[in-house]
């Protein structure tokens, strides 16, 4: 297991990640007091480990996404759009807000749209008397 | 206090949190005050004769002073301890692994360098547990809790290759998986000798077509009884032949020479049939590498402890990728984290002196940059991770 007068380093791998036996342990951990050589390895990686356990302050700092999101240019976009959206809401509430325009968009909505649609075939149209030119109003064909 | 005592304990208490994790379930106050505690009321502080007879009885006793037993009880339905019983369970299955042979189920159905008779889906440890820890005997200290877990894996490992193949055909996801990725070189390999097609994107449609295929035979019981792992690697060959027929079909070339091709069962790479380098099994991602198979990769604590290994093995096949374009911050990641020295002490060592103003601002671009460099290695390591497994 130890190769020489240190332990090397699969071993103290070994150690660290719990693949030992606890026979093999206790003599990775006799020798770990006893050597400062491979004491300070042992030492450094769990400095190294302590490190990678603190919470990041700078999450995700590396992704485009969140560089994208946080620069300064989005910043001034955002504000835009916020500001034209909230024009555009105001001018809304404002006609919303007028019940002569509500109305006048109500009547408007509720005109028939067809009304063009069969003016053609109507008895009454120039197209009928053009085509039916024996037919007098109001009695059928 | 005798210091080389203290030394000792230290690391021996060190150790027993890093495996049992005691300080995240609340056993441990901390390292000092559980040292400080065991030189004070614990007899025989002293390491004398045999270190591994000393540490025992050390620990015996203060375990039994501490009560472990009735901290086991209490936190039987803990989800932290269930992990870390976990995590005690797949490292003795490693070792299994390590001392045993490979089996047959191993030789057929799994990666290379993977297992399927030594590993333990979630579902298999649920029941383990249920049966083993809801009648809980008495853990007096954490080598019973250990032993136990030495028992689970002895009693229940490795499984029986029947129960694998009953497994695959229930559609068990876990068994699947491996499978599945058993069947990419070998897919690869026919893929290369039949048709000339290469690479691994090229060959991903043939590969995930024989994996739809196989998995609708098996679970639909078309192979003959009994099934063995054999046969259902043979039946995979036989669709991954077909598919390139269908290949070769489409290009309208004449498969004359198909029959001659024959895929040696075998876990070696055999030169003359896996002659690219595209081809041999082992310049898989998913095949090579020393990667242990038991470390739980899903828990986020085993995966930064194994990362951190890595950081700092030069030796470890997976370091150079890992540092590989950020060598020179790793070396200040080192410097701060390992050598202790001051964001300011670093600047001074790498650039000199400054005028206040620049130290100060450098100072803070290499804390930046240690911060950032943290969360990239975390985030390569991942990759790494996500492509070899």
């Amino acid at each position: 297991m130890m190769g020489g007068k240190h332990v090397d380093m699969n071993t103290l791998t070994d150690y660290l990640l719990d693949r030992l036996s606890p026979e093999e342990e206790a003599a990775v951990q006799e020798h770990l007091c006893e050597c400062p050589e491979c004491g300070k390895k042992v030492k450094d990686i769990r400095n190294l480990r302590k490190a990678f356990q603190e919470p990041s302050s700078v999450p995700a700092a590396s992704s485009l996404f969140t560089r994208v999101i946080r620069s300064s240019w989005t910043k001034a976009a955002a504000a835009i759009a916020i500001i034209a959206g909230g024009s555009i809401l105001f001018i809304n509430y404002r006609h919303h807000a007028d019940p002569l325009m509500q109305q006048e968009i109500l009547n408007g909505r509720q005109e028939d749209p067809t009304f063009a649609i069969d003016t053609f075939d109507r008895e009454d149209s120039i197209y009928y008397m053009e085509k039916y030119p024996d037919a007098r109003l109001g009695e059928p064909l | 206090m005798d210091k080389k005592a203290k030394k000792y304990i230290e690391e021996i208490l060190l150790k027993e949190d890093e495996r049992y994790c005691l300080i995240s379930l609340g056993f441990f106050r901390d390292i000092d005050t559980e040292a400080e505690f065991i030189l004070n009321s614990v007899g025989g502080v002293q390491p004398e004769g045999d270190f591994l007879h000393w540490k025992r009885r050390l620990l015996r006793e203060y375990y039994r002073l501490r009560d472990f037993s009735t901290f086991c009880r209490r936190n039987i339905s803990n989800a932290f301890f269930e992990k870390m019983v976990r995590r005690l369970i797949l490292g003795r299955l490693d070792r299994m692994r390590m001392h045993n042979g490979r089996t047959e189920a191993d030789r057929y159905l799994a990666p290379d360098n993977d297992t399927v008779s030594y590993s333990m889906s979630p579902e298999t440890f649920e029941g383990l547990y249920a049966i083993y820890f809801s009648n809980l005997g008495s853990f007096s200290c954490t080598e019973d809790l250990y032993n136990t877990c030495a028992g689970i894996v002895s009693a229940h490992f490795p499984t029986d290759d029947a129960q694998i193949v009953s497994c695959l055909e229930e559609n068990n996801s876990f068994y699947w998986e491996k499978l599945y990725r058993k069947l990419r070189p070998i897919t690869a390999g026919f893929c290369y000798q039949m048709t000339g097609i290469s690479g691994d994107n090229n060959i991903h449609d043939i590969w995930s077509d024989t994996c739809c295929t196989l998995n609708a035979s098996i679970t639909g019981g078309k192979l003959e009884k009994p099934v063995t792992p054999k046969a259902i690697l043979s039946y995979a060959a036989g669709i991954i032949k077909n598919k390139n027929r269908e290949v070769l079909r489409n290009r309208q070339k004449s498969p004359y020479d198909i029959e001659d091709i024959k895929y040696r069962l075998t876990d070696e790479a055999d030169e003359n049939f896996f002659d690219s380098p595209m081809a041999v099994p082992g310049n898989f991602p998913s095949q090579s590498g020393d990667i242990s198979t038991n470390i739980d990769f899903a828990d986020e604590d085993t995966r930064r402890r194994y990362m951190v290994v890595v950081l700092y093995n030069e030796d470890h096949p997976w370091h150079a990728r890992l540092v590989e374009g950020m060598e020179d911050r790793v070396q200040r990641l080192f410097e701060h984290y390992i050598d202790g020295l001051s964001y300011e002490d670093i600047v001074r060592r790498h650039y000199g002196e400054l005028p206040p103003s620049e130290g100060a601002k450098a100072a803070a671009k290499v804390r930046q940059e240690i911060k950032r460099l943290k969360d990239r290695l975390i985030e390569r390591f991942d990759k790494i991770v996500k492509e070899y497994r």
